[in-house]
């Protein structure tokens, strides 16, 4: 049957045109994504409140999106602080919350309480640390951190102070209005000015800033 | 070589194509534009994705018996695809629709000139696919 030619020709076309539109369609989302970028202000990718770390002489900025309670975050948290070690002269490292978990609240109120006495990374890197233990999926305790936080060698009662006076519910709506607009699903997500990290790995963020850096 | 039962291998591959570009629309919506199915859209898509192979295995080894196989389907997925529009449409109201978690099946994504929403395009495909069959078998 000379028609099985049509057919087999026209699931072959099927599957080209399938990739073909879907590869249209994501370069023209990246390219929206990256005409945000170009705003002198930053935003959406920078807001004023927003931790930010770094020398920042190349103007490479890095934006995470963060959840202290999600564990692909912590998973990654080695390979961006390596990144960053290398090139805290060259770029700055923004961090933007998408509190997506059930106490991942509280804990950033922990961390912009501990931003004031200038111990963000430290305090970020205690929580990381016993996050197995504090937010444990059937039982989890955040009480715990305060406990826990007491390695960071923050002054613990003016973290409870700070902890107490501070709102974050602006900053974190902000925040998660922000990734929307980014088309930011899940955490964590990076952004190396504008340009979406598409691969979770040490190597391709490290290619990516450094492709930025020396551009 | 057709029998009187044989539905002309031409109807067949419009269905095919019809089921395909169903199939590869819903997965572009969910997959690339990131749109989360709600549970009727599920329910369409179960009775959607098999035509596509039943389509294609008759028009590689035809035979008189896709009727029964593809008509049983697309009528199961033509009463839910009626069934999301009415809800789309409001006529029954979101108090009965039957998702339980994520997204409520009366959520507009997509608004093409007013009208064209995702569960149009569902019942429009099954709608293409019934009265096809139907005129395939008829002859």
């Amino acid at each position: 049957m000379k028609n099985k030619k049509v057919v087999l020709l026209s699931v072959v076309l099927l599957i080209i045109g399938f990739i073909a539109v879907t590869v249209f369609y994501q370069k023209n989302e990246d390219k929206k994504i990256q005409k945000m970028a170009s705003k002198s202000s930053g935003a959406p990718f920078v807001r004023e409140h927003s931790p930010s770390f770094g020398k920042n002489e190349n103007k490479v900025t890095i934006v995470e999106f963060l959840d202290p309670e999600c564990e692909a975050c912590r998973a990654f948290h080695p390979a961006i602080k390596k990144v960053f070690k290398e090139y805290s002269d060259e770029s700055r490292l923004v961090v933007r919350y998408l509190a997506n978990h059930k106490n991942s609240k509280f804990v950033v109120r922990l961390l912009e309480a501990a931003r004031k006495q200038g111990k963000y990374n430290e305090t970020l890197d205690v929580i990381f640390k016993y996050q197995p233990k504090w937010a444990q999926h059937n039982n989890p305790k955040p009480q715990l951190l305060w406990d826990f936080l007491v390695e960071a060698n923050l002054d613990m009662v003016k973290l409870r102070e700070d902890f107490d006076s501070n709102y974050i519910d602006g900053m974190l709506s902000l925040d998660r209005a922000d990734a929307t607009k980014l088309k930011v699903r899940g955490t964590p997500t990076f952004f190396v000015n504008g340009k979406e990290l598409k691969r979770l790995s040490y190597q391709s963020l490290l290619d990516l800033v450094e492709s930025e850096i020396y551009k | 070589m057709n029998s009187n039962n044989q539905i002309s291998s031409t109807i067949i591959f419009i269905c095919f194509l019809v089921a395909s570009v169903a199939t590869l629309g819903s997965l572009f919506f969910s997959e690339i534009m990131h749109f989360v199915p709600c549970s009727m859209c599920w329910y369409q898509r179960i009775f959607m994705y098999p035509l596509v192979i039943i389509f294609l295995v008759n028009l590689l080894y035809p035979d008189d018996k896709v009727f029964k196989y593809s008509f049983s389907l697309v009528l199961v997925g033509l009463f839910f695809a009626i069934y999301h529009n009415l809800l789309m449409f409001g006529i029954i109201p979101e108090s009965v629709v039957p998702c339980v978690q994520g997204v409520p099946c009366s959520t507009v994504y997509l608004n093409w000139f007013g009208f064209i929403t995702i569960p149009l395009l569902s019942l429009v495909a099954y709608s293409l696919l019934f009265v096809l069959l139907i005129i395939g078998k008829g002859k």
